[in-house]
């Protein structure tokens, strides 16, 4: 009957009863911690991922007032305007969509507290693709055309990745 | 950015919010995320109690502010052309 144990099986319950089955749970417990966080550490990493995001949207915030003063600037200009003046548009605007970018690698490597996400970052993603990025490359073709400038930027898809993937995967 | 430019923006007001007025809305604010209320909803609704001018403006956003300079930018070629 299987009820009915011999004398070397018992001995072998009782040290596995002793030793393995809390060592076991040792184990066990180590690994779950491992891949769980205590209240402190949860809290830690929150406010870690929020002073990120608050970071990325400061830096985005300095470089889109540079990057409409240049604008600015060109449009209002009273003497003609120079190469100077038109990389400085192309070279601004590449740098705002820069920190758009970085803000989107970070969203895509979990460093983004969620709201953040969704309140300030993911508009900005939204308005840069259905909006200013086109609009961007097609007034620099044309005011390279009017200024007799060569210029032969492109909005090209692979350049702008991660705002894509973003811009995808949140809508 | 300050939290009472952030307020304004965000809140559509036609003025910039008092020290006073923000103290209570975040206090507004604090008390209805005890009670369960989301944060973003708690913000509204806390605005929209403390701020008599709730909602009264839209501001552009930044690529509204970005499409009308680039569109300032074209129209200098065309107007330059026009003379």
């Amino acid at each position: 009957m299987a009820g009915s144990l011999t004398p070397d099986e018992i001995k072998l319950l009782d040290v596995l009863v002793k030793f393995v089955v809390p060592i076991g749970t040792f184990i066990l417990g180590f690994i779950i911690s491992r891949f769980t966080m205590s209240k402190k550490e949860r809290k830690d990493y929150e406010s870690e991922l929020l002073e990120t995001s608050r970071e990325l949207i400061t830096a985005q915030g300095e470089a889109f007032q540079e990057f409409a003063a240049a604008i600015h600037h060109y449009a209002n200009k009273d003497e003609a305007p120079d190469l100077d003046d038109f990389f400085s548009i192309s070279t601004k605007g590449e740098l705002y969509f820069n920190h758009i970018r970085m803000a989107c690698d970070a969203i895509i490597s979990n460093k983004v507290d969620e709201d953040s996400i969704r309140n300030t970052i993911f508009p900005k993603v939204k308005e840069a693709v259905e909006k200013t990025l086109p609009d961007f490359y097609s007034t620099l073709i044309e005011i390279a055309e009017k200024e007799n400038i060569k210029y032969s930027g492109e909005l090209r898809r692979e350049n702008y990745e991660s705002i894509y993937t973003v811009y995808e995967t949140h809508t | 950015m300050s939290i009472d430019h952030s307020l304004f923006i965000k809140y559509g007001l036609q003025n910039s919010p008092n020290e006073q007025q923000i103290e209570q809305w975040t206090s507004l604010v604090d008390t209805l995320i005890l009670s369960g209320v989301s944060k973003e909803d708690a913000g509204a609704r806390a605005a929209k109690q403390i701020f008599p001018d709730f909602n009264t403006m839209v501001y552009a956003s930044e690529a509204d502010d970005i499409e009308a300079l680039l569109a300032a930018a074209r129209n200098r070629g065309n107007n330059q052309r026009g003379r």
